[in-house]
């Protein structure tokens, strides 16, 4: 109770001042008197029974009185009152006992009532006075205001308060690490969720709550960050209380000092258990719809197979399926990206792939990665099916030297910006013109046009088909 | 013209093919599928238990099971198949990369069907 800290300059100068008084000459008083007198702290000096015998102006205001000098005894203030509350009675002031004993009594915190009523947080030092035999003569005692020390470590305690109960009401687990990796401190959460100690979990204790599979890689990453004091961020499952593991996020931030050194880490983590089974249940409808809708594909097919049993015509019945199956095949693209798009390039080469050669000749697709929205998707999906199926019946596709390019380019100076796609047939046999279009080329040329506003033109080159589409960027671009 | 690797054609053998699906219009175009490649069916079975009844007593050479049946995965015959020793494709309106281990790298019919991906499949399962 009776002991703060003291700088180590106080403890000097208080000596420094009772060295002073204890010599006897008429120089050395003089400067006792200028001492006593501009010393920056308050000062009294007491005979061996208490009696005060002087003091300076500083006692005076931190008083607020003149005690009555050789008769007040023990402490000029009014009353004296101990940092717990209670009275602490002049008689029973430290300065008895350091009269009795000799031995100085160091920062001893007292409250001084004043005039008023109000009380002064003071830091009390007290010397013996010795004569040359050693027995005490008196004491000089030194006290100095410490409300503004006591008003910054309010603050302080406050702030750390503060601290704490954000750190034990956000709804994640929180902790501090030194630089070293070394976890000092936890939220409550921690301990909550966990169902651990403090002294289970201090340091590297947290390896306890982690899957043991898993323990190895997270080491790892967090010694890396260490090292290297980049900020770390990782999914990884940590144990309950109830004995089960859920999936955490975790980040953790290095905290620098002025010259940039880190001090400490401030680690969080996050259960997002809850947005897990949120994405799984999506994926799990996004597999059911896509297998409902391919049943109702079947379904469709096998309508129609009924109504063309009438009909020998196979090539019919298998054009009428490749058709369904494009359909289905596309929508497989899309649900596989969550109904986001799909790449250009992917569905380009998913209808080529049944044509595909050992070496890899037949098809040469070149553009950059553009990801389509869905409705360009199925509608280019089914563009690229008739284009193909009439390639292989009619086209380079039918010939084994016969070659597809497809290349493709965004326009962005064209008003409005657009896709250009050019489909060109080459080692196939003469082009022949059709003399009026077909389902195919509906497909084709409609399709894009209504569905996307794109412009299509197909020419019959006698080298070879080519196909070339505009399709304006917005009607095909995808969120990717 | 069908693409080159898949010339269509009676198949080798006429098989024994337990179909187990539940939708009547698919398996219905599956028999017709089936039938004009010269292939025989047992079936079709479209209830769980039933269907498990036949694999186990059934003589068939390959069945073709469909994932779902009413709402409930067909994996149970596929063991039952599996511990026979008998050649199964699952037909399937998942997309290619769903099918549960151990089966993951079983052949899939995809829906809607091809004459010629049924085929090939069957002339590999069934040399």
């Amino acid at each position: 109770m009776w002991v703060s800290s003291l700088s180590s300059q106080e403890i000097k100068s208080h000596s420094g001042i009772a060295k002073s008084i204890a010599g006897g000459d008429r120089a050395t008083e003089e400067r006792y008197r200028a001492l006593f007198a501009s010393a920056p702290m308050a000062i009294f000096v007491c005979d061996r029974n208490a009696v005060i015998q002087d003091y300076n102006n500083h006692a005076v205001e931190l008083w607020g009185r003149e005690p009555v000098r050789g008769l007040e005894q023990h402490c000029g203030s009014i009353r004296l009152w101990l940092p717990d509350g209670t009275l602490l009675p002049h008689e029973q002031s430290p300065i008895g006992e350091v009269l009795r004993t000799g031995i100085p009594a160091h920062n001893v915190e007292v409250f001084i009532e004043r005039p008023g009523g109000s009380r002064l947080p003071v830091l009390v030092n007290f010397a013996p006075l010795k004569n040359a035999q050693g027995e005490v003569t008196g004491a000089i005692t030194s006290f100095v205001d410490i409300t503004e020390r006591k008003q910054a470590e309010k603050a302080r305690r406050d702030t750390e308060e503060q601290f704490q109960v954000l750190a034990d009401n956000i709804p994640a687990l929180c902790w501090m690490a030194r630089a070293d990796g070394w976890i000092y401190w936890y939220n409550h959460h921690w301990y909550e969720y966990t169902g651990t100690t403090p002294e289970s979990q201090e340091g590297w204790g947290w390896e306890s709550v982690h899957d043991p599979k898993e323990l190895p890689a997270v080491m790892e990453r967090w010694k890396a960050s260490i090292a290297s004091g980049q900020p770390f961020e990782m999914v990884f499952p940590l144990k309950g209380a109830d004995g089960a593991f859920r999936p955490f996020l975790t980040r953790i931030v290095p905290h620098r000092d002025a010259e940039g050194r880190i001090v400490r880490w401030f680690g969080t983590n996050t259960d997002i258990s809850a947005e897990r089974e949120a994405a799984a249940r999506q994926q799990l409808l996004m597999d059911e719809l896509n297998h409902r809708v391919k049943n109702i594909l079947a379904t469709v097919q096998s309508i129609a197979a009924q109504l063309l049993k009438e009909t020998s015509d196979v090539e019919l019945r298998e054009a009428f399926d490749g058709r369904l199956v494009a359909l289905a095949r596309t929508h497989d693209l899309l649900v596989r990206d969550n109904w986001e798009g799909a790449s250009l390039r992917d569905l380009l080469l998913q209808e080529f792939e049944p044509y595909q050669s050992g070496e890899g000749t037949r098809f040469v697709v070149h553009g950059p990665d553009f990801g389509l929205n869905p409705r360009a998707a199925l509608a280019l999906g089914m563009a690229f099916h008739e284009l193909t199926t009439n390639a292989a019946k009619y086209g380079a596709l039918s010939k084994p030297a016969g070659q597809v390019r497809v290349t493709w380019e965004v326009l962005r100076a064209s008003e409005p910006s657009a896709l250009r796609l050019k489909w060109m047939e080459t080692g196939g046999p003469p082009v022949k013109k059709r003399e009026h279009k077909g389902f195919g080329s509906t497909l084709i040329e409609r399709g894009l046009s209504l569905e996307l506003e794109g412009e299509v033109r197909v020419d019959f080159d006698p080298s070879g088909l080519i196909c070339t589409m505009e399709i304006p960027l917005a009607a095909a671009r995808g969120e990717k | 013209m069908m693409p080159a690797s898949e010339q269509p054609g009676r198949g080798a053998t006429a098989l024994r093919v337990l179909l187990v699906e539940d939708e009547n219009l698919v398996a219905l175009l599956l028999e017709d599928m089936l039938a004009e490649l010269g292939h025989t069916v047992v079936g079709p079975v479209a209830r769980l238990d039933k269907a498990l009844e036949a694999a186990q007593r059934e003589a068939f050479d390959v069945a073709i099971l469909d994932v779902n049946i009413n709402g409930e995965a067909a994996y149970p015959i596929a063991d039952a198949l599996a511990a026979r020793g008998i050649p199964f494709v699952f037909s399937t309106g998942y997309g290619k990369t769903s099918l549960r281990a151990p089966y993951s790298d079983r052949p899939a019919l995809q829906k809607p069907f091809q004459r010629h991906e049924l085929q090939k499949l069957f002339a590999e399962l069934c040399p």
